[in-house]
């Protein structure tokens, strides 16, 4: 597991109370819990995001990366699974 | 939910803005998105063909960063349902089904077509549209 750190962040008194209520319902055990999974959603959202923008500027479509993958999926399969064939 | 996503719906959450890219989002923020082995490699290998030098090592790592926050299913996994899958479908998919065979998974999500036919007593399939209802819910 990762080292924890310490960090003070200051927020609304109404973003903090709505935090508050998901704890309360049980949704998550604490305040700091909420935060680190808010993070880690923002984080994968964004990463998503990059690896658009990139296919965007290249030019690579759905269609390229459908056609591509089906050729890709049978060669993984011999290099995974080919005591299987 | 724990749902097994296909590469089929990652190309288009990746490579297009529009639905799918808010289905992933859904995806992320309300429930558990899990992935196999045998996906990411088939996304990195395919990845590594089509994006330019230039571009690669930044996508691969941006990939690593979305994958560090799914949950990870590997070969020993899912091994023993590959007999079963091997029924089902073709070689090449039986990975995918065998994955999505596991007690912890509550769903395949996948725009591939042959696989939505398959019988929901062994793997419950959602198509991206039935995705949109059932993750709303």
């Amino acid at each position: 597991m990762a080292q924890m750190v310490s960090v003070q962040i200051r927020f609304p008194s109404e973003e903090l109370a709505r935090i508050d209520r998901y704890v309360d319902n049980g949704d998550f055990p604490s305040r700091a819990e909420f935060i680190r999974d808010a993070v880690r959603k923002a984080e994968m959202i964004r990463a998503l995001n990059d690896i658009r923008k990139v296919m965007e500027k290249e030019g690579i479509t759905e269609e390229d990366l459908l056609k591509g993958g089906k050729k890709v999926r049978q060669r993984i399969f011999s290099e995974m699974f080919g005591d299987m064939e | 939910m724990k749902v097994l996503v296909d590469t089929s719906t990652l190309y288009s959450a990746i490579a297009f803005d529009g639905k799918f890219s808010k289905l992933m989002e859904l995806l992320i923020e309300r429930h558990t998105m899990v992935i196999s082995d045998y996906i990411i490699m088939e996304l990195r290998m395919n990845i590594e063909e089509k994006v330019s030098s230039d571009e690669e090592q930044m996508v691969l790592k941006r990939m690593d960063d979305l994958f560090t926050y799914c949950e990870i299913k590997n070969r020993e996994d899912y091994v023993q349902n590959m007999p079963e899958a091997l029924r089902m479908v073709s070689k090449k998919d039986s990975p995918i089904i065998a994955c999505a065979m596991l007690s912890d998974i509550d769903a395949l999500l996948t725009s591939d077509k042959v696989l939505w036919a398959i019988d929901s007593k062994y793997v419950k399939v959602l198509s991206p549209a039935d995705a949109m209802k059932e993750l709303l819910g």
